[in-house]
């Protein structure tokens, strides 16, 4: 600890803190402008200047250390001159647009000006104008405003990891610019936006949409992807024009594309505004009444005449809680049918019984924020820029920052290769054989947390048994990787008091159960759920899966995982059902099963013998073309409710616009519906649905409360760790069948879902689906970038443009399972990312 | 005159390795290796008082004893033949005479300071030297005197010569170190200093050209002996000056710290060009306060110079006459200095372009009488920066504006330059 004087004050704080940060524990604040707290100091601006007695010159306070008994006085008229200087210096180059720029009434320079008091300019020069990049897609840079603080640098190396600008050029001319010249090329998450205190780098769909002073503000937390940010959205004219978060946040004002920009979605002219109905074979629009007299008394005949086990509904994890909850009402009591399902039954719903089953927890066993301190990080079968950013934004934190150890598992080079310590580039489908590998050089290493095993698990002497008939070289071939791989993974891994295990879609959905189970033992031979900071967590694309799940939109479970008496069926025997002629009547709430599920050609068939297909949604598709009734729902910005993400934080998100036109919120719609079927009154607001959900799961409470602006109180409830943790059996991993090409089918970091492919933003950067092939087989098949390529497996061929690359490995293809126009994910059997098929120039 | 760094001087031609070590070339080296401890080693060069050659004039053996003696882990020595400093061309001079007894001082330093691995960070442009270096680097390899296990020591160190892309701004220790690590050659934040953190996070040590071929010499002969090669009693050791402008002998020449200006001026310079008449002149390159003919009898050593109001810096004396314009000369170095600022802190980016703008405005006869104020202002905050190159660039304005105010009425008076 170093103890010193600020303004004859005393403090003491630990080595190593700066001038600035002790202050502050003093509660005297030293005016900034290139100082930002999420980055590295800078100390280029000069505006901290303070006096330390003894020194003949001012010391930068943001970067400058405390030293023992030193004495700093951080107002005096001298720096309050010398800081004004600084500001007069900045301001004789900079264009001083303020009534046109973008950042006006909320620049940073503007408001040092002002509490700096330098309101005249004694200097005068010539301007010099520096080109304005139009040329960059999302974000336009305009230099001559630019006051050369590094924060968009600093936030585009040190938290994202884009490396996309840097400082370039020397003295005067020194500009923030792309590395080559070339037009921005990187994941466009706009952080750089956000961090700029003025107009230089500034949003394109959002200049001239207002000044920033005349939008309604409102706190929310974001739609896409399950790290659930915590955003804000900017509303004038009942339409969102922006999407910002700040570093007071859960994600430290860090977005991604998807949160940043994918909000244009809320204004793609494909947008139901009113109900319709089916009429002689053409679909008409229709108003409320009309189409809910009509659903209801379809319900009511094919309830009548075949039963309620003839009907189905499937959910979605982009709706509420409080809307999941009422769906699996109106099927379950309203109705009387059981079967309801998600397309977390395409992976997540079982790997989260196999966790619930070995942690106890639902979804992850941690908060995210405790995988920044972590100690060491594996990523396994998923590609978190495109599945969670916010998560990769605290991996990348935590092995640049606090220097943990990461292994990557992926069939990919995925972005966060380049901090991984190591990476596994496993064969497709390897997941359980890799898996496997890394337990099997763990014990043969004596990496294994043995003071945890031995403390707090059982089973692991039958597990020990198991590997013990394994050979590690085997293991290593069937995964396609090196046996000293493994054991250098293992290495980094092992022995670690802080361990995080992340595993994906990948693993989640493509490995399967036993997959899955074999992660969980990999994160007990780690003791990952013992680390304070780490911990075990699955990540899924989209956001509301586990509040979905909470909410018992799945057959087996009510809400709070209370079992249900009799299950119904699941998604896939409700295609089955479909197919056979006992189900009659679906219901699809927010899910578009043609756009992104495998099988989906299968699935478009069936849906054709459907008596009654109600479709709610919030834009016209092929979907809802094929429905009898359509409801047209809200967005997240549309509506009120609350989500909750994989690590089980419960956020409120508030209605920011009203829907547009006649479309109304979509709790309020199957509150109507469950009201005309059952005669019970129909909930007023959204409030007293979750005062009704929190009492019927038993694992939700708390109360809505505005802190700084933003609802929160909200909670579930935690079961406690289990006394001893079971390792499960370990299962034998057969080699992967070798396929001449295996497709893999996944998320890109351009988007999420095929909700933001309505996002005009979005698609500026990323406009269509395309098939990555790798360079070496391009050249075997004559295949270019840019051409075309028929990819086919069974019986179903998609089209689409090449991508050459090397990103992924000889033999393996891969395609985005966004986009509706590819349909990538149609080739792909029900509970699979990769599938073998066949590859040619088309 | 005894010569140091000079001593093996060939007319014409570099001096062969052969010939170096015949006029006891490496002896240093060997005596060090086998008799001498890395502490004995850095001890004489401390007893010396020797200081850095470079500029700055920092004590070379208080600045190798920053660096901690039991970390586990690499360290770096680094040999800055950045020579950018207008006015300089010394460490040009004598390694296109003499490449060895630089690789002889930067071993006896690795060893001091217990460093594997040492670089020698030079300017672009400087091919002959580089390739005289590289030269030099294989033939002391081949002699056992570099690499593995020198002399049978047990000691081993490698050099590696790396070229620079070319800024000014390189040639501060800290860009440097981030110009050799391949990022933006940007000056870090001290504290942590390079002794303690400094290329790729290890404990470095950056000294200059001159400072380490001074090394074997101190080794070889004695702290004692080099320190009374000074003429004054605090000065220690020979200094290359590099005189340029309008004096007869514009050479490199090694001359005893502390000759007084006017002695270095009327002896070794050969006095003014004919017909020319002292005025001033840049007693240490181009980032030092001007001296005027009142100053003839300062004599050139670091503390002398320094409490006369300039500083010996690199020993670049450039001589003006009568005729040159002071504004103009001073114009001149800050469009050097404004285009070389590395553009991070705000005084200097937006700070040293005004000032040229300034001075570009009473040259040309536009100046107005505020503009002395706002000049003496700017050389008051611009010390306020994060590396030494604006406190440097405002060197000469501070001069100008102490010893020539005149001059500057002048021009804004007369509403032109009075010199054209």
């Amino acid at each position: 600890m170093v103890s010193l004087t600020i303004d004859g004050k005393n403090v003491t704080v630990p080595a190593g803190t700066t001038i600035l940060d002790a202050a502050a524990q003093l509660g005297i604040t030293i005016p900034t402008l290139c100082w930002l707290q999420k980055v590295s100091p800078t100390g280029a601006c000069r505006v901290c200047a303070v006096e330390v007695e003894g020194v003949d010159r001012n010391m930068t306070a943001c970067n400058t250390p405390v030293k023992e008994g030193i004495k700093v006085t951080t107002q005096s008229e001298a720096l309050t001159a010398a800081r004004k200087k600084i500001m007069e210096l900045m301001l004789v180059n900079h264009p001083l647009d303020c009534p046109v720029c973008d950042a006006g009434g909320e620049c940073g320079l503007q408001d040092a000006c002002y509490e700096l008091d330098a309101v005249r300019q004694d200097y005068s020069a010539v301007l010099e104008r520096r080109p304005i990049r139009y040329d960059w897609s999302l974000l336009e840079s305009d230099p001559n405003r630019c006051i050369l603080c590094e924060k968009c640098v600093k936030v585009d190396h040190e938290i994202v990891g884009a490396d996309a600008i840097a400082v370039v050029n020397r003295g005067e001319a020194t500009i923030i610019d792309t590395v080559d010249g070339k037009p921005l090329n990187c994941e466009f998450c706009g952080n750089c936006i956000e961090a700029c205190p003025t107009g230089t780098l500034i949003s394109k769909p959002f200049k001239f949409r207002g000044r920033p002073w005349t939008f309604t503000v409102t706190k929310s937390v974001c739609g896409f992807c399950s790290t659930g940010c915590q955003i804000e959205y900017h509303s004038r004219n009942n339409r969102v024009e922006r999407v910002t978060s700040s570093d007071t946040t859960y994600n430290n004002g860090n977005l991604c594309i998807n949160g940043r920009f994918g909000y244009a979605y809320l204004n793609t002219p494909d947008r139901l505004t009113v109900p319709l109905v089916k009429e002689g074979g053409a679909q008409v629009s229709a108003d409320w009444n009309r189409a809910m007299t009509g659903a209801v008394a379809k319900l009511k005949e094919i309830v009548a005449g075949a039963g309620p086990q003839a009907v189905a509904g499937i959910g979605s994890p982009r709706v509420t809680n409080e809307e999941s909850y009422l769906f699996q009402k109106l099927l379950r009591d309203a109705i009387g049918t059981g079967n309801i399902d998600s397309e977390a039954r395409l992976g997540y719903a079982q790997a989260q019984a196999v966790l619930q089953g070995i942690f106890g927890c639902t979804g992850a066993s941690a908060t995210i924020d405790r995988i920044d301190r972590a100690q060491a990080i594996l990523v396994i079968g998923c590609d978190l820029n495109a599945e969670s950013t916010g998560v990769e934004y605290r991996v990348i934190k935590a092995a640049t920052k606090n220097d943990a150890r990461l292994v990557l598992a992926n069939m990919r080079n995925v972005k966060l290769k380049k901090y991984a310590n190591a990476h596994l580039s496993y064969r497709p489908g390897a997941e359980l054989a890799l898996i496997t590998g890394l337990m099997k050089a763990i014990l043969d290493e004596g990496l294994e947390n043995k003071e945890f095993i031995a403390a707090a698990t059982s089973g692991f002497a039958a597990l020990q048994g198991a590997l013990a008939s394994q050979q590690l070289a085997s293991l290593a071939e069937a995964a396609g990787v090196s046996e000293a791989s493994l054991r250098e993974a293992a290495r980094y891994l092992g022995k670690k008091k802080d361990v995080a295990v992340i595993f994906g879609a990948d693993v989640i959905r493509g490995g399967g159960v036993e997959t899955v189970k074999a992660v969980a033992n990999l994160a007990l031979l780690l003791g990952a759920p013992m680390a304070e900071n780490g911990g075990i967590f699955p990540i899924e694309q989209k956001n509301n899966i586990q509040g979905m799940l909470d909410m018992g939109v799945a057959p087996d479970h009510l809400p709070g995982y209370r079992p249900a008496a009799a299950p119904g069926k699941d998604l896939w025997q409700i295609v089955a059902g479909i197919e056979q002629g006992t189900v009659k009547a679906l219901y699809l709430l927010g899910c578009d099963p043609l756009a992104t599920f495998p099988e989906s050609d299968r699935i478009r068939k069936a849906l054709a013998r459907l008596d009654l297909l109600i479709v709610q949604d919030i834009a016209t598709s092929e979907l809802t073309g094929l429905a009898h009734v359509v409801f047209p729902g809200a967005a997240a910005a549309e509506k009120s409710g609350s989500f909750t993400t994989p690590d089980n934080r419960v956020q409120c998100l508030s209605r920011a616009v009203t829907p547009p036109g006649d479309a109304r919120e979509d709790w309020d719609i199957i509150g109507e519906l469950i009201s005309r079927l059952t005669g019970a009154p129909h909930a007023r607001s959204v409030a007293e649905v979750t005062v009704e959900m929190q009492e019927a799961s038993g694992i939700y409470g708390g109360s809505c409360t505005l802190v700084d602006g933003r609802c929160s109180g909200l909670t579930k409830a935690m079961p406690a760790a289990p006394a001893t943790y079971a390792f499960s059996a370990a299962t034998v991993p057969a080699a992967p069948a070798v396929e001449p090409f295996t497709l893999i089918v996944g998320p890109i970091g351009f988007h999420n879902g095929s909700m933001s492919t309505r996002s005009a933003n979005n698609l500026t950067v990323s406009p269509a689906g395309f098939v990555e092939v790798a360079s070496a087989d391009a050249a075997r098949l004559g295949i270019v970038d840019g051409g075309s390529v028929r990819v086919t497996a069974a019986n179903v061929s998609i089209t689409g443009p090449a991508k050459v690359s090397s990103r992924i490995q000889a033999g393996t293809i891969f395609a985005p399972v966004h986009f509706r126009d590819l349909k990538a994910s149609s080739l792909l059997p029900a509970n699979a990312t990769s599938v073998g098929v066949k590859v040619e120039k088309a | 005159m005894e010569q140091v760094l000079f001593r093996h001087n060939k007319p014409g031609r570099p001096v062969t390795f052969a010939e170096y070590c015949a006029e006891g070339g490496f002896a240093a080296l060997h005596k060090a290796l086998k008799e001498l401890s890395p502490d004995d080693v850095q001890r004489a060069v401390i007893d010396s008082g020797l200081r850095g050659r470079g500029g700055a004039g920092f004590p070379t053996g208080k600045k190798w004893s920053f660096v901690p003696r039991d970390l586990p882990g690499p360290r770096y020595l680094i040999c800055n033949c950045d020579e950018m400093e207008p006015g300089t061309y010394k460490d040009r001079a004598l390694l296109e005479a003499n490449p060895y007894s630089l690789v002889e001082g930067m071993v006896l330093a690795g060893y001091a300071i217990g460093v594997s691995h040492a670089f020698i960070f030079i300017r672009r442009g400087y091919e002959l030297p580089a390739a005289n270096l590289r030269h030099a680097i294989a033939e002391a390899k081949e002699a056992g005197l570099l690499g593995r296990n020198i002399l049978g020591s047990g000691f081993s160190m490698e050099i590696d010569i790396h070229l620079s892309a070319g800024r000014y701004i390189c040639g501060e220790e800290t860009a440097l170190m981030n110009a050799l690590e391949g990022v933006r050659a940007n000056p870090r934040a001290k504290p942590p200093f390079p002794a303690v953190k400094g290329l790729w996070g290890r404990p470095t040590v950056v000294n200059n050209v001159e400072t380490l071929a001074n090394v074997p010499y101190i080794v070889a002969n004695g702290a004692t002996r080099f320190k009374g090669l000074a003429t004054t009693p605090e000065g220690s050791g020979m200094k290359l000056f590099c005189p340029s402008g309008h004096v007869r002998n514009t050479v490199c020449m090694e001359l005893p710290l502390g000759m007084t200006l006017g002695e270095i001026i009327d002896g070794p310079c050969g006095g003014m060009l004919p017909g020319k008449k002292f005025k001033a002149c840049i007693p240490g390159g181009a980032s030092t306060p001007y001296f005027t003919a009142d100053h003839f009898n300062v004599p050139m050593d670091f503390d002398a110079v320094a409490k006369a109001g300039s500083r010996l810096g690199t020993g670049g004396i450039v001589v003006f006459d009568e005729q040159t314009c002071m504004v103009g000369a001073t114009l001149n170095l800050t469009q050097f200095f404004a285009r070389e600022s590395c553009g991070w802190c705000t005084p200097c980016r937006e700070g040293l372009p005004y000032v040229r703008e300034i001075l570009t405005r009473i040259e040309a006869g536009g100046g107005e009488p505020e503009d002395i104020e706002i000049l003496r202002e700017h050389v008051h905050y611009l010390n306020y920066t994060f590396c030494a190159l604006a406190p440097g660039a405002m060197g000469p304005v501070e001069g100008l504006l102490q010893l020539f105010e005149d001059e500057i009425r002048e021009h804004i008076t007369k509403r032109r330059c009075p010199f054209r």
